[in-house]
């Protein structure tokens, strides 16, 4: 095991983030973690760590560095591209990066969460067993220009020889524009408003206020009247509710773990991901499914995933790259 | 007397139970024993919880366990007997009004009464601990009645300060964690609530009862401690 890092020669946005802390909602703790869960996965998957490793999460920004020590890297989410010393490479492969080499990955046109792997474990303190930032906590690692971040890693020339393979494991990602169509299943206060389904045939403009906590959708028109006391209860990342004035508030993962208002909708894990991805002025629809449909197109990701996973281990074995795999 | 529920399917990973009974006390009590018994039961697939004033909120990996396999676990533990609960008593000091609770004298308004009896009302009965939620392990309290259902606040504040003591409704919390709120705070209490250092992180569960005790702005720094050495 070796300590590499990276210098980070510019950045606008980023921190060290993963998948969140779930199971603490007895304590109030709510989820957080990358916005994008399965991209965030992927990039851990691609350098051969564990799926729910640190991973650095860039948001609506570009990232720029050079590595001080050669590393195994990745990259998924929102970019479509990275340069290595001026050379594009895909992202969403698995990359060897030499010693001295400047990585550039340039801010997204489209979506805005972008996700980088390193082979190893990524410094950072953890919280309730999780880097990820929680900003009632008072606690996250951003990048800032001009500083390091060490990985501890047993990727090195020395065991692997010099004479590095080219993979080609093109998982499978999304490709963003400024539409979102996300599905959703019904939520149980539907049947509380008036004409609730309404939604399932509006477009929706995020609003600037959005943050991680929750998205702000333009106004749907609803009129909660009486239907928008409710008893404080449990909800869901995902959940599509109505606010007072008839705006939409989609709960994201920094969701406080208990609200009041009306949940309409509320999205299938895909869709939770691909909001994440969504910029203030990007539109959204949002279509219903069956809950079966719902549960399938989750199996089919799952599957994906396990196909990547599966060829990445195949291709490290096949290199005698065992070292390297965590899974 | 027995309580009856209802399953509802939220999203494609969780569930919403709805407790009813005509009984408030039994509504919480049936959602508070099926959040304990289930909760943490990542074995067999569920993945967070939380138990309210009558629901519960069960979120579950649908890669392991399905909406109706959920239902029928809830099924079985609702047809238990409840235990009632034995609480714990804490006592907690409060400096009302002035920067403390600087929406006091608007709660008194809308109540019809002055600020000295708003704080009379507030810390002469014990409130109950009905729930932990967020943000922090705040705790979600009823108890002592305003005569009038306190509103929100026409805009929420974008920081309350640790501490903070608010009212909503027939609702009172207390934020242990600077974060933006709707609530009106009448005081705040110098006590830490949540430690991250310690184990448990909060001394107080669901069921339990708290007093607040009024105290001068310039007794503060003494009660600097944790939540543990409040506890009667």
């Amino acid at each position: 095991m070796i300590t590499a890092s990276i210098s980070i020669e510019r950045v606008g946005y980023a921190v060290v983030q993963d998948l969140g802390r779930l199971g603490l909602a007895k304590l109030g703790i709510s989820a957080n973690g990358a916005g994008d869960q399965v991209s965030a996965r992927l990039a851990n998957i691609l350098v051969g760590n564990h799926e729910a490793a640190a991973v650095i999460e860039v948001i609506s920004s570009e990232v720029v560095f050079t590595t001080d020590s050669e590393l195994l890297l990745s990259v998924t989410g929102a970019a479509k591209t990275l340069f290595v010393d001026d050379l594009p490479h895909d992202t969403h492969e698995t990359l060897v990066v030499a010693a001295g080499s400047r990585v550039v990955i340039p801010g997204s046109v489209f979506g805005q969460r972008t996700y980088v792997g390193l082979n190893g474990e990524l410094q950072g303190n953890r919280i309730l067993g999780s880097v990820a930032p929680d900003t009632f906590l008072e606690f996250g690692q951003r990048l800032i220009s001009g500083s390091k971040l060490e990985v501890q890693t047993n990727f090195e020339s020395e065991t692997f020889g010099n004479e590095y393979p080219v993979f080609r494991f093109s998982a499978a990602h999304e490709t963003y524009s400024k539409n979102f169509n996300l599905t959703a299943t019904l939520g149980p206060d539907i049947s509380r408003l008036k004409n609730g389904e309404q939604i399932f045939s509006q477009e929706f403009e995020v609003l600037p206020q959005s943050d991680h906590v929750g998205m702000r959708l333009n106004g749907t028109g609803l009129d909660l009247g009486a239907a928008g006391e409710i008893l404080s209860r449990g909800v869901p990342i995902g959940a599509v509710e109505v606010a007072p004035s008839g705006e939409l508030i989609i709960l994201l993962r920094g969701r406080l773990v208990t609200a009041g208002y009306p949940v309409v909708a509320v999205l299938t894990k895909h869709s939770i991901d691909k909001v994440s991805q969504a910029r203030a002025g990007d539109q959204i629809t949002i279509s219903l499914i069956e809950m079966n449909k719902a549960q399938l197109e989750l199996q089919e990701i799952e599957s994906k995933i396990t196909n990547t996973k599966n060829r990445v281990e195949n291709a490290f074995r096949s290199r005698g790259w065992e070292a390297l795999l965590s899974y | 007397m027995k309580s009856t529920f209802t399953c509802q399917e939220y999203g494609d990973s969780a569930v919403l139970i709805n407790i009813e009974n005509d009984d408030y006390e039994m509504r919480w009590l049936a959602a508070q024993s099926l959040g304990d018994a289930l909760r943490d039961r990542s074995n067999i697939g569920i993945v967070d919880l939380v138990a309210s004033f009558q629901t519960v909120f069960i979120s579950f990996n649908a890669l392991v366990t399905s909406h109706d396999a959920v239902f029928q676990i809830v099924k079985e533990h609702l047809q238990a007997d409840l235990v009632p609960r034995t609480p714990n008593h804490f006592k907690l000091p409060v400096v009302y009004g002035d920067a403390y609770g600087p929406h006091i004298n608007q709660v008194a308004e809308i109540c019809g009464l002055s600020p000295a009896e708003v704080i009379e009302i507030h810390s002469s009965q014990d409130w109950v601990v009905r729930f932990i939620g967020s943000p922090v392990g705040a705790p979600m309290m009823d108890g002592p009645k305003f005569p009038v259902s306190v509103p929100r606040l026409q805009t929420p504040v974008t920081r309350m300060e640790p501490g903070s003591v608010a009212v909503s409704g027939l609702q009172c919390v207390i934020y242990n964690a600077p974060s933006p709120g709707g609530w009106q705070v009448i005081g705040r209490t110098p006590v830490k609530l949540f430690d991250l250092e310690a184990s448990p992180n909060m001394p107080f569960q669901a069921g339990d009862r708290i007093r607040f005790t009024p105290i001068k702005d310039s007794d503060w720094e003494s009660w600097n401690q944790l939540f543990h050495q409040v506890k009667i």
